[in-house]
């Protein structure tokens, strides 16, 4: 089905370079499988190289009949590059650098929408005397530069940008690199790794001891409101990218989460005042 | 539904988790989610068709969550009504009237918690929502990203970078 689509639609796409026979690679992540297409051999082995990375190598070479997800990747005589995802332009752009920065926002997403057996909560995660500090919020609320900060304090890292939970409700490390934005204005991104922080990577799946929505605003003060484990099922809601497709499972993870930690509500201010006075309320209130 | 009917739950298009003391509702149909507190999580329980607003005071109390009056499973029944959780929707017993009204109307003198449903709309924009990417500003739409409309240069749904203003004349 998803080819015959991909067939039909070809008859719109763009005058494309003749340079060569389509090219494939199929791999399955999180129990997805995902096909990339492309008639030009460096364009996909960039794809493959770009979502290595995204998916922290968690990619298992095989050939699936019928994929969950078809991406074609494209380029025309102009050098413009085309994303395809099931027959369905996604977007196309001239800068590559540009162009493969959402894409690999696009295979992290769809992994994390239809993982088998997890699911991914857009959140920052630090390990803290066995148990998972989890903070879902927002892109560009603050979450990496508070998870690098609680890191320099002595926190595991687990994750600045999804909580991997498996059906116990268990965190796992998803141990990319630290993306932070520069303040310049224009959001420039930066990578740093843990090394950096003096910090150490997590392991192993833990539980989650305090799940804290939160997020940097210039004059926030901290008075944790404490939300009972319905609310706090709920206001993780937002965060998760798996609901549409695998609403129970969701919904039972997020209940076995939400069943066993305390959630709490803040606001907050800068992350290098903050994280310690965060430390201190886990120590007191958690574990 | 005419009030005079017993209320149905609805269960249709809806995927339901029971939670310690509250019940997590997610309705397919609108995307909406809904978290019903123990008492509008008992009254949705009891809208089965058979139990009038009476027989609902009556398990309620039987159940010892503590008195209550038909005004108090209105409460609920209005709230579940307007969230659509059932099957006909009623008309509303407490509409336009503040929350100070209709606690008066209550009456509420026991410890029972009120009747309260929270709810939230889940996201569309998965993309944006994990990083705030795009190639064009339609990405940008119904996000919290730092900007709705505007893709920029950094292929991020944030504000447009300016351009330097290059000089175009002589300078003196």
């Amino acid at each position: 089905m998803i080819s015959e689509t991909i067939e039909k639609d070809s008859i719109f796409l763009p005058a494309i370079k003749p340079k060569a026979t389509p090219k494939k690679f199929s791999f399955s992540s999180y129990g997805v499988n995902i096909r990339f297409e492309s008639n030009d051999q460096d364009l996909l082995d960039e794809t493959e190289r770009v979502a290595r990375k995204a998916l922290i190598n968690r990619i298992l070479p095989c050939g699936v009949a019928n994929p969950e997800y078809v991406f074609r990747i494209e380029i025309d005589k102009k050098d413009t590059l085309f994303l395809f995802q099931n027959g369905v332009e996604l977007g196309s752009g001239s800068s590559r650098k540009g162009f493969f920065k959402f894409f690999d926002s696009i295979i992290r997403v769809a992994v994390a929408r239809d993982a088998v057996d997890h699911i991914f909560l857009h959140a920052g995660v630090v390990g803290w005397r066995g148990n998972a500090i989890v903070l879902p919020a927002d892109s560009f609320h603050g979450k990496s530069t508070l998870v690098a900060e609680l890191v320099r304090q002595g926190a595991v890292y687990y994750s600045d940008e999804f909580a991997i939970f498996d059906s116990r409700g268990h965190v796992h490390p998803f141990q990319r690199l630290l993306n932070m934005r520069a303040d310049d204005g224009k959001f420039t991104p930066y990578e740093i790794t843990v090394e950096s922080l003096g910090g150490v990577v997590g392991k192993d799946a833990i539980p989650v001891g305090f799940v804290l929505l939160t997020k940097y605003e210039p004059k926030g003060v901290w008075k944790p409101k404490l939300i009972t484990a319905g609310n706090g099922a709920l206001e993780m809601i937002p965060f998760t990218a798996s609901l549409r497709n695998r609403p129970e499972f969701t919904l039972q993870v997020l209940k076995n989460i939400a069943s066993n930690a305390i959630i709490a509500s803040s606001s907050r201010g800068s992350a290098k005042k903050f994280a310690k006075t965060l430390l201190d309320y886990v120590d007191s209130n958690v574990v | 539904m005419n009030n005079s009917q017993n209320p149905i739950a609805r269960q249709n298009g809806l995927v339901v988790q029971e939670m310690p003391d509250e019940i997590l509702v997610y309705d397919l149909d609108s995307n909406k989610a809904h978290c019903l507190n123990r008492s509008s999580a008992f009254v949705w329980r009891s809208c089965d068709g058979r139990n009038s607003v009476a027989d609902i005071v009556r398990e309620f109390e039987l159940k010892a969550e503590g008195k209550v009056t038909e005004d108090f499973v209105w409460l609920a029944i209005d709230q579940l009504s307007e969230k659509d959780l059932l099957q006909i929707p009623v008309t509303p017993k407490f509409a336009g009237q503040s929350r100070r009204q209709v606690l008066k109307t209550i009456g509420l003198v026991s410890v029972v918690a009120l009747p309260v449903i929270a709810s939230l709309v889940a996201p569309r924009n998965a993309v944006a929502l994990a990083s705030c990417s795009c190639l064009n500003s339609g990405a940008c739409m119904f996000t919290s990203c730092p900007s709705t409309t505007c893709c920029n240069t950094n292929s991020t749904c944030g504000p447009a970078i300016p351009t330097l203003a290059v000089p175009t004349g002589c300078l003196p």
